[in-house]
């Protein structure tokens, strides 16, 4: 149903509404055209919200603040904090 | 042999006597001793064996788990201590050693009591209050992490929740986790992360944490700056400071305390496999609940085409045939009966109409009218009779009264002509007079000559 506004949810927001739509379909207050309508909507966030699970990759940066005041998220030194992305071409070459 | 005889011990007998000599003396009971420890063993008995040492000696000490668990700090090698115990001898080793009652570390007896004054001040201010503790938010996006960016915290953190909530983003505040300048750093990166928060992409949870160590150096996190920024912060805070035994006023004022880093990193977040879990089955739950929806609605549908309604309508309509049959008797009894008697009530008074007989009514009121009639005639007949009686007799009288009929007789009446006065006497007319006589069929002007009158006149003249 909204499934275009749908994909800019944070997988908090997708899961709530996702719990909110399972509820209501449980519940039988629903007709059978809304059921399927929810239902269709319900396994796009599934989709949606088990595609963020599988893509997720920790990110870490720190706050570097100038003495003016200025804010800059910078890489955090280490090689254990690089990114499996970043670090992945590394571990080609080993 | 005479040496043999007079002075030969086992060696049990002779560690035996050494230890008697040494628990005999006062001094070696209830001492204490100062010194730096090294070789600390925690034995899996819990007992902590250790040696303590200066610059020029040592000494092994042993202190049993029974008084160990009452240390409010974990000792380690380098630390420096005070301590309270017993000298005696290890029969087995044949080694003296100190058994300890009881440990302090050396020279922070003044940290401690500042530590019990700020906590119990704060505390009174209602900065631990239950109350105050936020909940966590379920799935953090951006996790803020104050700490030093060289120490094992930070890698802890990272690893764990690489492994178990890939989901977030770590943003470190860096900061100075000992030393003097360490109080004003931790609020400095509590504060920037605040700001960030605030005016780039909101933080949902801070981790504040260090490894462990003594209470020195945890002593940044009992530092007030420390405690009021974190009680102030928008942000929940997880506290992460030291191992599970140490305590600070950082973790009395944050939402949560954990343990170590690693537990705070558990804490913030849920596991990634429990979230695909709870998705599976969300997704399961979606599943069965429209699955019975359209069983649901196709078993409906079959009940209503097999109800009798569809498969035997015209039972249907008795059934509202006789409903309306029911209806019809209740409206009878209901409505019915009042009109009912009313209408008997009407004909019963048409009947008593009917029985009345008006023609045989309307003679008798008709002779009734004309009896009335007649004796009304009578008495008026009666009452003319009569006044007509009375009328003539009347008459008659007045018939004999009237002067004409007296006049017709031959009587006539005398007036004098100028003062038309009756003349009853002789006396009232004098000599040339002159008299109207009224006669029945008329008058008469007469002129008296006087002399000529009647005697009566005279008879008169002579009454």
């Amino acid at each position: 149903m909204l499934a275009d506004s749908n994909q800019d949810l944070t997988f908090e927001q997708a899961m709530k509404r996702l719990e909110e739509i399972v509820r209501k379909l449980e519940s039988g207050e629903l007709s059978l055209t809304d059921s399927i309508e929810q239902y269709k909507e319900a396994m796009q966030l599934v989709q949606l919200s088990r595609m963020q699970l599988d893509r997720a990759e920790l990110e870490i940066e720190q706050l570097v603040v100038n003495s003016q005041g200025d804010m800059k998220l910078e890489p955090v030194p280490g090689a254990e904090f690089q990114t499996q992305s970043a670090s992945r071409p590394k571990e080609e070459t080993e | 042999m005479g040496l043999k005889q007079s002075s030969i011990y086992t060696v049990t007998e002779l560690t035996a006597m050494i230890r008697g000599n040494l628990e005999a003396d006062p001094r070696f009971t209830d001492c204490y001793v100062s010194g730096e420890i090294s070789n600390f063993k925690r034995h899996s008995s819990n007992h902590l064996y250790f040696t303590l040492k200066d610059e020029k000696s040592r000494i092994r000490a042993v202190m049993f788990a029974g008084r160990a668990r009452f240390l409010q700090f974990l000792p380690e090698d380098g630390m420096r201590v005070v301590l309270r115990g017993t000298i005696s001898v290890f029969d087995r080793d044949g080694q003296y050693q100190l058994y300890v009652e009881d440990m302090q570390p050396d020279g922070v007896g003044a940290l401690y009591v500042a530590f019990t004054q700020l906590r119990d001040r704060l505390e009174a201010e209602g900065l631990f209050a239950a109350n105050r503790k936020r909940e966590l938010p379920a799935y953090p996006r951006r996790i803020g992490v104050v700490t030093s960016v060289t120490g094992a915290v930070l890698r802890d953190i990272y690893s764990t929740l690489k492994r178990r909530y890939p989901l977030a983003s770590i943003v470190v505040a860096p900061a100075l986790v000992q030393g003097a300048e360490a109080a004003a750093s931790i609020v400095r990166a509590v504060d920037s992360l605040i700001r960030f928060s605030k005016l780039v992409k909101p933080i949902d949870v801070l981790i504040v944490g260090r490894g462990g160590g003594s209470l020195e150096e945890l002593w940044p996190f009992n530092e007030e700056a420390v405690a009021r920024v974190i009680s102030t912060c928008p942000i929940p805070v997880v506290s992460a400071v030291g191992h599970e035994t140490d305590v600070t006023i950082c973790d009395f004022v944050s939402d949560v305390r954990a343990a170590t880093p690693t537990a705070a990193a558990e804490l913030v977040a849920p596991h990634i496999d429990e979230l695909k879990a709870r998705l599976l089955q969300l997704e399961e739950r979606a599943k069965s609940a429209l699955r019975w929806r359209v069983t649901d609605q196709r078993q409906r549908l079959l009940h209503l085409s097999g109800t009798s309604v569809l498969t035997q309508p015209t039972r249907f309509l008795n059934i509202h045939r006789q409903n309306v049959d029911f209806l019809q008797g209740q409206v009878n009894q209901l409505v019915g009966k009042p009109v009912r008697s009313a209408r008997r009530r009407l004909s019963q008074a048409v009947e008593r109409l009917y029985r009345v007989d008006v023609p045989s009514r309307l003679v008798k009121s008709r002779s009734q009218i004309d009896l009335w009639a007649q004796r009304a005639q009578q008495q008026v007949q009666a009452g003319l009779t009569s006044k007509q009686g009375r009328w003539e007799r009347l008459a008659v009288t007045l018939e004999a009264l009237n002067p004409l009929t007296v006049l017709r007789r031959g009587y006539s009446v005398v007036y004098k002509l100028e003062q038309d006065e009756l003349v009853t006497s002789t006396e009232q007319v004098g000599v040339g007079e002159r008299l109207r006589i009224r006669f029945a069929d008329g008058t008469l002007v007469v002129r008296s000559e006087g002399g000529d009158l009647v005697g009566g006149q005279q008879s008169r003249l002579d009454i």
